[in-house]
């Protein structure tokens, strides 16, 4: 009896032990059970089966962009600010010219944003959260410059472009590409290398100011190709487009369990459970008909303790 | 229990730093009116041992036992109050302050009144404090950087017997300092002994030991090998059980360069940066260039500059015909380094063997789109552990887990896997044990004969003399001396031009 006493205690450790690993998918079970069962069932029916597959899509897309950038370390606060830009700049060239110019301008004008938060991250050393804050900033006022009358409209020919088929087959090529870029490829590994330790990483022959601008342009070309479907959904571009989209994608890639300090046991999966978490959640307080003050309260505590629960405590002294 | 005579006990105090046992099992115990010798190799134990009675780390476990009570200092404030102080080994200053400011730091409340500090008071005592020490010629108004290493030192003297201490421990200061500094510590530690107070005095020159103490604590990969009173000393014996064997003169194994086309693999041309001043160096193929000086010199800085991790203000640094600038232009010309500080710059302590050893050479690795093929690295982290002969259970074991030898390995099998041909080597066997020691020096012996060209600083002499084909001696920024090794050099030649 002891023996089996200790076994399972032994067992117990061990889980707790690596509890930053299984708490994500845990987790993920969890939400949806509470939710499937407080809605009464509605966050499965039917109706809400697109709505699921949209919110799924900009958060699970997002955290996997962002993946590259937690990973080293650093945050991106200006990819909200990067959507609203994109959607408005987008917006703007499909009345002006043809409508197929909204892509390579949407994720063009993204790729820029980006390699200017890397450029500030990597040469003035300002670091990414001040950086990127102030990013946001700019983008948004200059995003109130380009809306004078609040909101601009796509032609529209281009709403019939958009489709539940569409969105998951490019969904399910970005998580393909990304989780093999991230654990496999260079620039994952890389990535992870300059989060876990940029002296040794760079005393190392990595080239760690091209890493960092790599990450940004990841980040930004996202929030392009976001804002091209967030446009294509809503038919406007408005100064309210990509809101939240900053901390949702980065709650989510928190509660899949990436470490906020980034580094070494930096995972691609926390990308896909916790893009899919937080749409469940999001989308289940609202089935559910939970206020939306409430909503925010809720995310806050949510927030807290999803870092709480990554941040590795016992190896701060060597992350610094 | 009480002891009349006995100041200190350290009853079996056991020390570990992850997978290393810094020490082990030490019992020692610590007389009045004693010049106590503490003995031993480079990661012996004896700065862990030292910083642990004043107060700068905790053991993990036995015992403490000051003046009979037990003793559990948490902070150095703490064993200054219990009248333990310390000079420690590294420079511990802060250089944008005054010197009073430096000799009191911690102790400022003895100068308030009503929260304000009585800075004129504190410039007086601090006059005093030096005066006491027999030094006159440091103003205490003047900032610390503006001193000399020696005149540093001196006051971090006058700072540790400020609050007169019972127990004042001096871990290597000595070999810091100039015939004059020597004497002035001397003379105060003789003092100490005629007023019945102990002092813990640590080196690892065995002259000095012999000349100055009154008994001897050897210490040896951790544990307490030996302690032995005075008029047992004898060299051979002290030696011996410092390193654990009798001395093997082919420990060092110094080959015959085989390459005679002196060809230049690595040139520094006039580098001046702070106290850097005009430095040439040539770095040719199949040699071992030793650079040797006080931890001060600006050897390690010199590295750095190689490396192109410092741009130097005048002076270039090339290979062939590039300019080396920034570590990745460094790589591209396959020069590798290995910083002194192991551990939080030349490895991702927290990631694994495998990505360590394959981090520099991740674009050879790597095929289509950038991505690694598994198989392929794990065939690369193989092959190079293997030649190493890295200790560990799997490649994917964090670096951390691994000890200072085998960390090293990894550090050098990332350099050799990514075919460096330029190594520059900052105190490559910094905190290693004497076996792994022998390993690594044998690792550079063949590199030598692959080949390649090796820079090695270090501060230990009996390596640079028994290693080195050619030896540079630096002091004060500049190189003061330049010696090829096939004569007999001896560590009191090259001390000379150091200091």
């Amino acid at each position: 009896m002891a023996t089996i006493n200790n076994a399972i205690k032994k067992q117990i450790s061990l889980l707790m032990s690596n509890k930053a690993q299984w708490i994500p998918f845990a987790g993920l079970v969890i939400i949806i059970v509470i939710f499937e069962v407080l809605s009464g069932g509605k966050l499965f029916a039917e109706r809400n089966h697109r709505i699921l597959i949209y919110e799924a899509f900009t958060l699970v897309m997002g955290a996997s962009a962002l993946t590259f950038v937690m990973s080293q370390g650093k945050v991106d606060l200006s990819t909200g600010g990067i959507v609203a830009l994109c959607c408005a700049a987008g917006a703007t060239v499909s009345n002006g010219g043809s409508p197929w110019l909204c892509i390579p301008v949407a994720l063009g004008t993204g790729l820029l944003i980006g390699l200017l938060n890397g450029l500030v991250a990597a040469h003035l050393k300002i670091d990414s959260f001040i950086a990127t804050i102030a990013m946001s900033f700019m983008m948004k006022g200059v995003v109130v410059q380009i809306l004078d009358s609040g909101s601009i409209g796509i032609p529209l020919k281009m709403l019939g472009w958009d489709s539940v088929a569409l969105r998951v087959v490019t969904l399910v090529i970005v998580c393909v590409v990304s989780f093999l870029f991230f654990e496999y490829g260079k620039i994952g590994k890389w990535s992870r290398a300059v989060g876990s330790n940029e002296i040794a990483a760079y005393q190392s022959g990595v080239n760690v100011r091209k890493i960092r601008i790599t990450g940004f342009l990841i980040t930004g070309a996202m929030a392009g190709a976001i804002a091209i479907f967030s446009i294509l959904r809503t038919g406007t571009a408005s100064t309210s487009s990509g809101a939240n989209y900053e901390m949702d994608t980065m709650i989510a890639l928190l509660l899949g369990g990436m470490p906020i300090t980034g580094g070494p046991a930096s995972r691609y999966y926390a990308a896909v459970v916790g893009g899919l978490t937080m749409t469940f959640l999001s989308n289940g307080m609202t089935v559910t008909g939970i206020d939306a003050y409430v909503q925010q309260l809720i995310r806050g505590i949510i927030f807290l303790f999803a870092v709480a629960m990554t941040f590795n405590r016992k190896s701060l002294a060597y992350i610094k | 229990m009480k002891e009349k005579n006995v100041l200190l006990i350290a009853n079996q105090i056991s020390k570990s730093f992850e997978a290393t046992k810094a020490l082990d099992d030490v019992s020692i115990k610590l007389l009045r009116g004693e010049i106590v010798g503490l003995i031993g190799e480079n990661g012996s134990g004896k700065s862990t041992l030292s910083s642990i009675i004043s107060g700068v780390q905790l053991f993990d476990h036995g015992e403490l036992i000051l003046n009979g009570e037990s003793y559990l200092p948490n902070t150095v404030l703490d064993a200054i109050e219990h009248g333990i102080s310390m000079v420690t080994q590294e420079q511990a200053t802060f250089d944008k302050l005054p010197v009073f400011a430096n000799i009191f730091v911690g102790r400022e409340h003895l100068f308030s009144e009503k929260g304000f500090l009585q800075v004129n008071k504190m410039k007086r005592e601090a006059k005093k404090a030096l005066e006491q020490i027999g030094v006159q010629h440091i103003d205490p108004s003047s900032n610390m950087s503006s001193l000399t290493f020696e005149e540093r030192k001196l006051a971090e003297l006058a700072r540790a017997l400020y609050s007169e201490p019972s127990l004042l421990v001096i871990d290597e200061t000595s070999t810091t300092l100039s015939k004059t500094g020597r004497d002035i510590l001397y003379r105060l530690i003789a003092s100490m002994r005629d007023e019945n107070k102990t002092v813990l005095f640590i080196s690892h020159d065995i002259d000095e030991i012999m000349e100055v103490c009154d008994s001897l604590i050897i210490l040896r990969d951790g544990k307490l090998i030996n302690t032995l009173k005075k008029e047992d000393f004898r060299p051979e014996t002290i030696k011996e059980q410092m390193i654990g064997r009798k001395i093997d003169t082919d420990f060092y194994q110094r080959t015959e360069c085989i390459f005679t086309t002196a060809e230049k693999m690595l040139v520094g041309r006039n580098l001046s940066y702070k106290s850097l001043d005009d430095i040439n160096i040539e770095l040719i193929q199949g040699e071992i260039l030793g650079i040797g000086g006080l931890t001060d010199c600006g050897m390690h800085l010199l590295g750095q500059i190689l490396f192109g991790l410092v741009r130097p203000d005048f002076g270039s640094v090339t290979v062939g015909n590039k300019k080396i600038t920034t570590p990745i232009a460094a790589t591209k010309s396959s020069v590798a380094y290995i910083s002194k500080n192991r551990d939080d710059e030349a490895l991702l302590t927290l990631m694994s063997v495998r990505d360590n050893i394959c981090l520099p050479t991740l674009n050879r690795l790597s095929g289509l789109f950038g991505v690694i093929s598994k198989k392929i690295e794990q065939n690369f982290v193989n092959e190079w552990a293997n030649v190493l002969q890295i200790k560990m259970n799997n490649m994917n074991q964090a670096v951390l887990s691994l000890s200072g030898g085998n960390k090293q390995k990894v550090a050098v099998a990332k350099w050799l896997g990514f075919n460096a041909d330029i190594f520059l080597f900052d105190c490559p066997t910094r905190g290693i044990d004497i076996g792994v020691k022998a390993s690594i020096y044998a690792l550079m012996n063949e590199l030598k004969q692959r080949g390649k060209a090796i820079l090695m600083i270090s501060e230990e002499l009996p390596e640079l003399i028994g290693m080195s084909d050619r030896i540079l001696i630096m002091k004060d920024g500049k190189i003061t001396g330049d010696f090829v090794c096939d004569e007999e050099i001896s560590e009191k030649t090259l001390i000379q031009y150091m200091i």
